[in-house]
This record gives C-alpha cells, structure tokens and sequence, in this order.
C-alpha cells in the first residue's frame, strides 16, 4: 500500500483539480471522503499532503474559496478557477499521456499484438 | 442516529488549536482545521462507537505533524502546515527579490557607468517602492481579521519599512555626493526592498478576498 501511496503522489494536484471539475465545490474533508470512495479504499489522501497542495494552488490562482456556515462550523469549499479549469485541461492530458505510456511498458508490445 | 458534535465539543477542537498549536492570527487555516477535525471525530465516533475525548485525542495525534510548531523552524511559533505554505511564498517572493535585485542592481550600475543618470533610474523603484510600503500599512491598520496570508504580508513590516527608507535616504545623499562608484551594495539594498516592499503588497492584496469570505461568516 505505501509503495502504491508514492505512485500517487505526483498526481496529487491533478486529482483535486479533477474532482473540483467534477463536482463544482468541494470542501478538504470532502475531498479525502471522495477519493477513498471511488478508489475503494486503495488511495488514501492524509491531511499532510492534502492542505498543503489546496493552499498552494489557491495562491498559484488555480482555487477560489468560499466559506458558509454549516452544522455550527465555518466550512471553507474550494473551486476551480477560468486559470484552474484550464490547468486542469493540460494536467489531465498529461496524466493520460503518463498512463497511456505506462500501459504500453507493462503490457508490452506482444501482448499488445494478441 | 447519526452523532454530530455540538457547539461546545467545536469550540472545544478551536481552542485546543489556539492554545496548543498557536493558530489564534491564523483564523482562515483554523476554521478550516476545526470543520475537518470536527467531520473525522464524528466519524470516529459514528463508525468506532467511541465518546467524543477517544476520538479527539485519537484524531489529534494523527494530526499533530502537520499542526504543531517545528521545534527547529525558520519560523518560530508557526504551525507547521502554515510554514509550509510560507515556504512556498518565500521561494516566489523572498528568493525571488533577491535574484532580480540582483540582475537589475548590475544592469543599473552598468546603465550608470554609461552615464545615464542615478535619479533617472532609481526614482520609478523608489516611488514603487514606496506606494507598496504606504498601501501595506494602509491594509495593516484596515485589516479587521488576520489571516494566514495578512500575517505574512505584514511579517517584520516596521523593520522592513525603517530599511527601506534608510536605504533610500542613504542613495539619495551620497548619489548627491557625485562619485557613484562605490554604491552598488547600496543599489542593490534599495531595488531589493523595493521589490520585497510589492511583493507583501501584491500577498495584501491577495488577502481581500480571503478576508471578505470570512467576515460574511464570523
């Protein structure tokens, strides 16, 4: 599980962007909530690498944030913004080039041509 | 039934994050914190059964890493989720000074070395220089919650200030003097606090909306 945790997590940043592109606004626990569900548990976003990617992108422009009061607590929801939605555009194309190669090397060319 | 937290068991995650974790200014990251350590409480509590100080202390530990002060840290006092978004302002703004004070205190002193005049060159900076200084206190007096980004721009702002006027009032008198040559590490201070003075500026400014969400809600 570890060894599969360090593939994911250069993809960190596409993945939230993706998700935000997906579901319009989401707040961080939300997001780790999401992530384990559609993995079935096999990805696991912990906090530490979480808040620290949600903050950088929001003062890179990529996130804009709006709170609102929910169950007694301020919630602070993340959304994409026009620079964001773009950068998620090129950063999900990269990722499907990264994936479409890594495809070709594990399944390599004979198995390829069955 | 599905267990939610009351008001005092919130207020009771808040004030364990002021008091243990020093993020009384950083009042945008806490609330954030307290909204995520309230939902994996309740969780706990939902799916372990467990009463809320269990699962408190058990959430907690898990968080202490990212929300707890580095004992060894460039910053003192900050929690460690908050240095590292600083960190990553410093690379854009604090490093990123000083290489382009660089690049322009020699372009400069090269312009000057041709006999472009020293007024000419470093008037624009100072002005710059200057409405940044003035609009970051404007901000500094007008700011009516810290946030992590405010806290940032306004960081060791009197010292900065009194250097950047010092540098300027030192350029100015000894350019006066005629003999320009031996003021290079003078120029390079004056562009350099110039361009930190714009930076914190443009991080203010940034702050507004940051400031506005939270005002709508405290």
């Amino acid at each position: 599980m570890k060894k599969q945790q360090q593939l994911y997590k250069g993809s960190l940043n596409t993945i939230i962007m993706k998700l935000l592109e997906q579901n319009g606004k989401m707040y961080g626990y939300e997001i780790t909530q999401k992530v384990k569900e559609i993995t079935q548990g096999e990805m696991n976003i912990t906090e530490g690498a979480l808040y620290p990617a949600l903050h950088k992108m929001e003062a890179e422009g990529f996130l804009d944030v709006e709170m609102d009061k929910v169950d007694g607590r301020i919630r602070k929801y993340y959304k994409l913004t026009e620079s964001g939605v773009k950068e998620t555009v090129s950063r999900m194309e990269e990722l499907e080039n990264f994936i479409r190669n890594m495809q070709n090397i594990v399944t390599g060319p004979d198995l390829k041509t069955i | 039934m599905k267990q939610t937290l009351t008001t005092e068991q919130v207020q009771f995650i808040e004030n364990a994050l002021i008091e243990k974790c020093d993020f009384k200014d950083f009042n945008d990251v806490r609330l954030e914190i307290v909204d995520h350590l309230a939902s994996e409480i309740e969780e706990d509590m939902n799916n372990n059964n467990s009463d809320f100080k269990t699962a408190f202390i058990k959430i907690l530990n898990k968080w202490n890493p990212l929300i707890l002060p580095k004992t060894v840290s460039f910053y003192s006092n900050v929690p460690y989720m908050v240095c590292k978004l600083w960190k990553s302002l410093d690379s854009k703004f604090y490093y990123g000074s000083f290489v382009l004070s660089i690049l322009l205190t020699f372009v400069f002193y090269k312009l000057i070395e041709n006999g472009m005049s020293v007024f000419t060159l470093f008037l624009p900076i100072i002005f710059i220089g200057l409405c940044a200084n003035v609009y970051l206190f404007y901000k500094k007096i007008t700011t009516k919650v810290s946030t992590t980004l405010s806290v940032y721009a306004f960081k060791r702002i009197y010292k900065n200030s009194i250097t950047f006027v010092l540098f300027i009032v030192l350029n100015i008198a000894l350019s006066l003097d005629g003999d320009n040559y031996n003021l290079f590490p003078l120029y390079y201070g004056l562009i350099y606090f110039s361009i930190l003075m714009v930076g914190r500026a443009f991080v203010a400014h940034k702050n507004i909306k940051i400031e506005n969400q939270l005002l709508k809600v405290i």
